[in-house]
Order: C-alpha cells, then structure tokens, then sequence
C-alpha cells in the first residue's frame, strides 16, 4: 500500500509533499486491520492452533513420558494403514460426485427468478434441520435388498439378484453424499450469483460458442466456489462417524471408528491422538497435491 | 433494605431451601427404552426413598469418565456401562472402591461384582434369526451359524472382539468349557471364515434391531431383550439360549465424585432384589441379583425368558471379565485388525 502511495506522489510529481502522510495514513490503515483481525487470530489460536498443538503433544506420551509407541504400533498393524486409504478414497469419491452432481444444481438455483430460487434453495437446505441419524437410517431403508430400491430394479426384471445397495462402500458413499450435498452447492451458489454475467455476453459478441464460452470464462470464475465447495466436503468427509457405521456394515471402516474403538481400548489418549495427528497430516498432503495438480495455488493464495 | 439485613435475609433463605431441597446425585448410563426402564425400575423408587433429585446423562462408553478423572473436573457420580468397560476402568484407576459393609453382595452372582463395581442387568448375545426366511430350518449352535451351506441366509454379528471371538471358537468346535483362555489365532482363523457371508456388522444395538427389521438380514448373534423387543413390534424374530454369550451391565462411581458416600448408599439399594426384579419385569433381562424370582414380581412364563433362567444359564457361557482385562487391549486391536483385511 505505501508502495502505492509513494508511486502516487511519484506521478504527481511536483506534490511531493503529500507522500509522508500519506504513507502515515497506509500505516494506521494497516495498524487498524491488525487490530480488526486480531479477535479472529485469537479464537483461532485458542481453538484450533492450541488444541492441535496439544494433540501433537499427546500422541507422543505414553505413561506420561515421551514415547512413539503410539506410532510404531501404526507400523506393526496394516489395519491402520488400510483405513486410513479407505477414508481417504471414499472423502475423495464423494468429494467428486458432490463436485458432479452440485455444479448444476447451483447453476440452476443462480439461474432461478425469485419465487422458484427460494423454493429451490429451501429443498437443498431442509436436510440441514433433519437429524443425521433419521436421514442415514432412511437409507438403510432405501437400499435395503428388500427396499423399495431393489423392489423397483427388480419390477424391471433388469437383474435377478438384488442389487448390493448397502453394508458396503456403495451406501455409505451414497449416504454420505446426500449428507454432503449443501456444503458443496452453497458456497458454490454464492460464488456465481455474483457473476458478472455481462462477461459470457462479452465473449459471446467475440464469437465464442457457448461451451467455450463456459468453459473458459465462467468455469474459470466459479473455481474459487468449486474449490471451497470441494475442501469443505472433503474434508468434513474424513471425520465421518455414524453414516459409515450404519450403511457401511461394519465393512467399511473410518479413521473416526478406530480413534473411538482406540479411546476406549487404551487408556493413553496417544492411541488415538496419533491417528488423528497422521489423518490431518495425510490430509494435508491431499489438499496440496490437489493444488498443484490442478493448478489452484492462486486460489489457496499458495502464491502470489 | 439495608446490606446487612439483605445478607441475613438471602442467608436465612439458602439455610431454609437447602434443608428442604433434595440432594443432586448424577447417574450415567446408555439411553433409549433401557433408560426408561431404569429410571421406572430404580431411579423414580429409590430418589424417593433417599431424598435424591437425579441428573441424568446418556453416555454409550466412558470417554466422559476418563476425560473427567484425567482432568480432575468430575461431575458424574454413578455411572453404569458394559461389563468389560467397568473392568477395564476399574484397571485403569477410573472407580472408587465400593464398601461391601454397605452394599451387601451376598445375593448377587458370583463373578458379578468387584472391588469397584457391581453387576446390574444380565444380557446374552444370541443367535436368533427370521422365523419367515430361516424359520423352517434354524440354526441352534455357532456351528450352525457358521454353516452357510445347511444353514442358508444373510448374516450379521456384532462388530466386537468381546463375544465374537467366544462365538468363532465354539463355531470351530472348542466346548463351551474350554473357550477361555481365548486362542486369538484359532479364533481369528474362525472368524476368517465367516466373514465373506457376514453382510453387515452392527455396533449399537440398535442398528441390530435395524438390521433385523429393514435390512434383509435372516440370522444374528445379537442382545436377547433387543430381539424381543423387536418381536413384540411385530418384526418375525425369534432365538435360542443355545451357545449364548452372557454379559453384564454394571454400575460404578466415579473416583473423585464429590457425592461418594451417598452414591455408595444408593448402590446399596440398586443391588436389593425387589428393585432388580421390577427391572426384569419391564425388560426382559436378567438380574445380578440371584434371589429376584423370590419377589414375586416375575411371572413364571417371563422367569423362563430371562437369560438367567436356570434352563437357560445351563447352556450360555459367562464373558469372562479377567480374560478381557488382561487380553483385551490386543484382541481388539488384532480383531480390527481382521475386520481392515
């Protein structure tokens, strides 16, 4: 900003007397943006930074001294390891299917006039206020192989066996993308109905058809709506709990079911600490190769 | 009004309502129909009798307790869980010790109570299944239950070393007798067989019921009072005492609770026949206590339901609770490690 103000002073020219308070006024601006931010830096440091911190520190304790028995007994049991590439690949599935299936549903709810864009961001909302546990049990009912799912599939003689709808990685999936629906769609929503949308005019009149058009001017501008969409399904997903337990079976095991079969088995919170601390790290790693491979540094703000 | 007569007053205030108010007592335990049943069976009887006015907090495990003992910061006072969690806790310096001068433990079966805590509904898990799919031909031992071919139909078991593992050796063909000191590796082995016909692993009980009731399932090793209760909402189940794996629910105080001697006086009623019995009477389960068919309150047709009916007991086998302290932390840990494969 001072740079500014100097470079201002500099095409002025001969008002060279305006550059220091003006310099003064950029750094009481900068001072009070401290200041403004400085509740939100505390509340996050005191919730988020303090109590991860914390839980680093306790995944290496054991017996109240330091020890990464913690860790080395991820080594000596592969079942760690396999459920942390479980979560991991079913946050991902979901995290795509959402992205697949809420991309057009938020183009359309943008698209709406008043009365229907109400009613329809009203249906994509509702699910918020139903309990989870209701809405994972419904589907239990749903895909069920007597469910009425499977009682349509098979009025339609299209198979012969019911389909394996649930007690595997199909329901859960199923169970928590409808679960994870909203949180793609609203910041999604909110991104492109601040659209300019003069600008798909703009490149329709430089002869642009219309998927070019979309593919290289909205696509584009609507990223940082799909990436925020995205990063908040994904990683929501990798803490998922009852969804798994009920559609998955059993068969399909989270890191958040072995951190609360470890809480209870150990009584070292490092059991389960640990996990927690190799599941924030893997996801991290996710995140940033996902940046990189898709070129989204700009919109992490990675770089400048 | 002057400070000095304000203080009196609100002072004299406090001395009256506190003479009068009963005393706070927290109790903690799993929620839903169990719940009722023991807020009917013992908390409404004995907070009147004692003068106690309950807090009641629902918890499936004892994460709270050991989040409350680690911190110092303890606010529940009795609290009941599954039997391998109150010995486990007990292992771990989460209970105070109980003062059998006070509770009398005469009546209660014999590896039902410890130092630290005392046995309160007897459960089995057993195998039952759909009187419409599996009905004309069920199975009647784990040896059947894991005998698809004979035995066909979806299955579930519960997703839990503790009984599993019991199961998976008697299936193999261990006697009943024989199956502590558990052989992880041959029950495991057993285990491995099964698990390509297991359709769903239940966790809470009820998801078992779900299971049952909407989720296609034909046979499950689940909790005897969760099947009947899903039998008397209609739902085609049925099971047998045969091969059950009995455990018990058990209640314990917290080490630090502030109300220590009122909640050793109240685990002293909790143990009486007459308030165990009630809670049969409107559960199905069993009791710790030996003496509850000499209440009365148990008709002869529900005294045969009980797990701990003499007929029944003769073929179930008791979780053995020392096995499980001192194993438990490596068979669950190996059993998760079979359900990741």
């Amino acid at each position: 900003m001072s740079d500014e103000a100097s470079s201002a002073g500099a095409i002025d020219g001969a008002d060279n007397v305006n550059v220091r308070p003006l310099a003064l006024v950029a750094r009481r601006e900068r001072l009070l943006m401290i200041g403004l931010f400085s509740p939100a830096f505390l509340l996050m440091a005191t919730f988020v930074v303090l109590p991860i911190a914390w839980l680093f520190y306790l995944s290496f304790v054991d017996n109240a001294q330091f020890s990464t028995v913690h860790y080395s007994r991820m080594i000596e049991y592969s079942s760690y390891y396999k459920i942390l590439l479980t979560t991991l690949r079913i946050s991902i599935i979901v995290t795509v299917i959402c992205a697949i299936a809420g991309y057009p549903v938020a183009y359309l709810l943008a698209q709406l006039a008043p009365p229907w864009s109400i009613i329809c961001l009203s249906l994509v909302v509702i699910p918020f206020w139903t309990s989870l546990l209701v809405r994972t049990y419904a589907w239990l009912v749903l895909l069920s192989s007597n469910g009425p799912i499977n009682s349509f599939v098979e009025w339609l003689s299209i198979t012969d066996k019911p389909l394996e709808l649930v007690f595997n990685e199909t329901g859960t999936v199923i169970g928590m993308v409808h679960v994870m629906l909203p949180f793609f769609i609203l910041p999604l929503y909110s991104v492109i109905k601040s659209f300019d949308w003069s600008l798909i005019q703009a490149a329709s009149s430089l002869g642009a058809p219309p998927i070019s058009a979309f593919a290289r001017v909205f696509l584009p501008l609507s990223l940082p709506g799909l990436v925020a969409g995205a990063v908040l399904v994904f990683v929501q997903s990798l803490g998922f709990f009852v969804t798994p337990a009920v559609l998955g079976g059993g068969n399909v095991t989270m890191v958040s079911m072995k951190i609360a079969s470890n809480v209870q088995n150990y009584f070292e919170w490092g059991a389960s600490s640990a996990f927690g601390v190799v599941l924030l790290i893997s996801a991290f790693g996710v995140l940033a190769i996902a940046a990189r491979m898709l070129g989204l540094e700009r919109t992490f703000g990675m770089t400048r | 009004m002057r400070p000095a007569a304000f203080l009196a007053a609100a002072v004299s205030l406090t001395i009256a309502t506190s003479a009068v108010a009963a005393e706070k007592l927290s109790y903690v335990t799993s929620g839903g129909v169990y719940l009722e049943n023991i807020k009917k069976a013992f908390l409404e009887p004995i907070g009147k009798k004692l003068d106690i006015e309950w807090t009641i907090e629902t918890a499936d495990n004892d994460t709270q307790v050991r989040v409350q003992v680690a911190s110092g910061n303890v606010t529940y006072d009795i609290v009941e869980f599954g039997a391998s969690q109150c010995a486990l806790g007990a292992s771990q310096g989460l209970y105070e010790k109980l003062d059998y001068s006070i509770i009398n433990n005469t009546d209660l079966a014999p590896g039902s109570f410890s130092d630290y805590y005392v046995g309160s509904t007897v459960f089995s898990i057993v195998i039952a299944w759909n009187t419409k799919t599996a009905g004309a031909n069920p199975p009647q031992s784990w040896a059947d239950f894991w005998n698809t071919e004979k035995f066909p139909g979806t299955r579930s078991l519960r997703k839990t070393a503790r009984g599993m593992l019991e199961a998976a050796l008697m299936a193999d063909g261990v006697p009943p007798e024989k199956v502590y000191p558990i052989d992880l590796d041959r029950a495991i082995a057993s285990l491995r067989k099964i698990k390509p016909k297991i359709k769903a692993w239940w966790l809470s009980g009820a998801e078992s019921q779900q299971f049952v009731k909407e989720g296609g399932i034909d046979m499950i090793g689940a909790f005897n009072a969760r099947m009947d209760s899903v039998a008397s909402d209609g739902a085609p189940i049925t099971y047998t005492f045969n091969q059950g794996i009995l455990d018990f629910g058990c209640w314990a105080i917290v080490k630090g609770s502030k109300k220590r001697d009122l909640s050793m006086r109240v685990l002293a009623e909790f143990v009486k026949a007459e308030y165990q019995a009630e809670m049969s009477r409107l559960s199905n389960y069993g009791a710790a206590n030996t003496k509850i068919l000499d209440t009365g309150k148990i008709s002869p047709e529900l005294a045969k339901r009980l797990p701990t009916a003499p007929d029944n007991l003769k073929r179930q086998i008791f979780a053995n609770p020392e096995w499980w302290v001192q194993n438990g932390a490596k068979a669950i840990e190996r059993f998760d490690q079979f359900m990741a494969e």
